[in-house]
């Protein structure tokens, strides 16, 4: 209550009363009005190449192949627009975020789409993406598409991908059109990216079969259907011997790993209470929870209390910086992880950038 | 892979459960073991009442009476054998966890009934609830059941319930067939039960709309949709506004409240990023996370780490013993508060005692 009438002063939609002002600043501050100067960060004098490893873009290149209508590349989102990278006016935002490097994915939205379409798309996406990071090797990398719905294809998608495209790997969503990652269709691909030691972005699409729970105020098919996603997505991964058979799989998770990392414990005991709902025949080699230490996870989750806890559950060293631009969830990445007490430097650093350089190969 | 062995379920699929977390004899020993004495609980040398706010039963009279279509629903999980209180045997199993006291609930299982089946199911299960607490008040207390799919007949309960009864509240479930607490069809029960004082218990009851996804290995219909349940339930009371309009409401969440306490802050940036997902009409008096600091939650997160993270989110004065008995998720529930290095000694005679003894008007 005693915060209402500093809310009130910012905003002028009811809905968003509760944002506090300094998150709409910083929404504001997304196209600075003037240069901002690139800063050079540093940990205690040690200076550190920072990389976002969750940073959002789009190519107008496919839209003639999807009828000429954008729109499915523009929810109705603040920050939408910036999806289609202008260069320099993405670099003046990174540079006003302190971010040297993005590693760029393009959300899929080609799953439901039939193959050949698909295919299509894929490979306008990886070839523009590919430019892109070529023609600006210092401040972007790349993560390739995959048309998923045909695995045979997305294997040599993503062995071009990384052979020959120069790209760090694959942003693969949360699931492929309602099938998990987990299922045995999929074996190849992975066995691929196990294979060329490439890294696979998991970020969630969200939950439809609970749209009717989420409408109403909050926007929560994103704020609850997007961990969700994601959580269910590794679940999976875990609880079906996917990552026993690929142990060697570089997973990332967007937002922190969604809800899984910050409540994991319960999934170690599921099968105790209830064996009925677990299948005798897959025998994990450890407990579903560490799993969870050999994947990694952006750092999107808002509070140093939550880094603190993230950092106890998987450990410093599988955090990595994520900022969800051009999305403004989160408008100081950079800062976010100075203000977290729990990071000692050489922990920042790592979570900075060094841990994601060693990562996907890109060289500090 | 050390991990393995020496847990005697049998199923291979449950073979990651160590030993150090589900003892043999905390499974089996849910038939009371010979002889075992109840040991009072002291902390710092006080001894101390401990009380378990989650822990379940049913009541054989209800389908005595009312025939097959008020059967308890079936349960293919351990310990449900158990929710039919056998006096010896469950009083013996609290001295061994020792619990000096239980809060019972029965979770609902009429809500998709006819209302006249429903109301029938209710009184009988209350009035067996209110005698079996009288008659061992020193062990038992109870929260009501509530035919919420008529919620004028609820507030009649409810009223019943706390003022005649002599019940703590009610136990609600996670929603009510498909329609979530916040709807304003509940708000004359809310009302009453913020004149009465009642203490609201939420228990998920899972999200059957992810049934698809949820299959498999690893019992997720429970370890996810349980949690995630609960997470709807409460960002809806948030987001919504009903936890504005009915501020005195004492709403306590089983599972640590599931997911939201532990990733609460993505709530306070939905409307910056997305104002059109959010209702202008509704106006917050402050962000959805510090809603986390009204509710309480019970203990049930497996870790001192989740607890830890808890009590920063939520306050610790905001958490509560639970135990889920008789479903062994935790079979030591008086120890796990015990292990938390980051409870001072008057925190953890809190949450074992003190904080439920005041919530629900429980002598210490």
């Amino acid at each position: 209550m005693t915060s209402r009438r500093k809310f009130l002063s910012g905003a002028a939609a009811a809905g968003v009363v509760f944002c506090s002002c300094g998150l709409l600043d910083q929404a504001r501050a997304q196209v600075p009005a003037g240069t901002s100067p690139r800063q050079a960060v540093a940990v205690n004098g040690r200076r550190v190449k920072t990389i976002d490893v969750h940073a959002h873009c789009h190519f107008r290149e496919v839209i003639p192949l999807i009828g000429g209508n954008p729109a499915p590349l523009l929810p109705p989102v603040r920050g939408a627009e910036e999806a289609f990278i202008t260069v320099e006016q993405r670099f003046r935002a990174m540079d006003a975020q302190k971010v040297d490097m993005e590693v760029l994915s393009v959300n899929p939205f080609w799953y439901g789409r039939d193959r050949d379409l698909a295919a299509q798309i894929v490979k306008v996406n990886n070839e523009q993406m590919a430019a892109l990071c070529a023609a600006h090797p210092d401040r972007f990398a790349g993560f390739c598409s995959l048309t998923l719905q045909a695995p045979d294809l997305a294997v040599q998608e993503l062995e071009t991908a990384v052979r020959r495209q120069g790209l760090k790997g694959a942003a693969i969503g949360g699931n492929v059109a309602g099938v998990d990652f987990s299922d045995a269709r999929f074996h190849p691909v992975w066995a691929k990216a196990e294979e060329l030691g490439c890294a696979l972005f998991i970020h969630p699409q969200g939950t439809p079969q609970l749209n009717q729970r989420f409408a109403g105020n909050g926007w929560l098919s994103n704020t609850i259907g997007n961990p969700l996603d994601t959580t269910i997505a590794l679940s999976k991964l875990i609880f079906e011997g996917t990552l026993d058979r690929h142990p060697g799989l570089k997973i990332i998770a967007a937002h922190g790993g969604g809800y899984l990392p910050s409540y994991a414990d319960r999934s170690d005991h599921a099968c105790t209470v209830g064996p009925a709902g677990c299948n005798p025949a897959i025998q994990l080699a450890k407990r579903p929870t560490e799993y969870l230490k050999q994947m990694w996870f952006d750092s999107l989750i808002f509070t140093p209390e939550a880094i603190r806890h993230l950092q106890a559950q998987v450990g410093a060293d599988r955090i990595l910086l994520g900022s969800d631009y051009p999305y403004p969830w989160q408008m100081a990445p950079v800062d976010h992880i100075f203000a977290c007490d729990s990071l000692n430097d050489d922990q920042k650093r790592g979570v900075l950038g060094e841990t994601a350089a060693k990562l996907l190969n890109i060289p500090m | 892979m050390r991990v393995h062995g020496g847990f005697p379920g049998g199923g291979t699929g449950i073979r990651f459960c160590g030993c150090c977390m589900m003892p043999a004899d905390a499974v089996r020993g849910s038939a009371a073991a010979p002889g075992a004495a109840r040991q009072p609980v002291t902390v710092g040398g006080r001894r101390v009442k401990t009380i378990d706010v989650h822990a379940h039963c049913h009541f054989a009279a209800v389908a005595g009476q009312l025939g097959a279509a008020a059967a308890i629903p079936p349960a293919n999980v351990r310990g449900s054998d158990e929710t039919v209180i056998r006096l010896d045997q469950r009083l013996a199993a609290m001295d061994r966890q020792r619990v000096d006291m239980e809060v019972l609930s029965v979770n609902p299982y009429w809500y998709g009934k006819p209302v006249e089946l429903a109301r029938e199911m209710v009184r009988i299960t209350n009035a067996e609830m209110a005698e079996f607490c009288a008659m061992h008040g020193d062990r038992f207390a109870g929260f009501a059941g509530l035919t919420l799919q008529e919620p004028r007949i609820a507030v009649g309960e409810l009223e019943l319930a706390m003022k005649t009864q002599g019940l703590k509240g009610a136990a609600i479930g996670g929603n009510v067939a498909g329609v979530d607490f916040a709807d304003p069809r509940f708000h004359p029960v809310w009302a009453k039960a913020e004149e009465l004082g009642a203490v609201l218990f939420i228990h998920p009851q899972g999200t059957p709309q992810l049934k698809d996804r949820f299959a498999g290995n690893g019992w997720l219909a429970n370890t996810i949709g349980n949690p995630l349940d609960t997470t709807i339930a409460l960002a809806k009371l948030i987001l919504e506004g009903t936890l504005d309009r009915f501020p005195g409401l004492k709403v306590l969440a089983a599972h640590g409240g599931g997911y939201l306490p532990s990733y609460a802050d993505r709530m306070d940036h939905a409307c910056m990023v997305n104002p059109n997902e959010c209702n202008p009409g509704i106006t917050l008096r402050k962000r959805p996370s510090e809603y986390m600091r009204d509710i309480w939650v019970d203990s049930l997160v497996f870790s001192p780490e989740a607890i830890r993270h808890l009590a920063a989110v939520c306050g610790v004065d905001r958490i509560v013993l639970g135990s889920d008995y008789p479903f062994p998720w935790q079979m030591a529930p008086v120890d796990h508060v015990m292990a938390c290095d980051s409870l001072s000694d008057d925190e953890k005679v809190a949450v074992l005692s003190g904080t439920a003894a005041r919530l629900l008007n429980i002598p210490d």
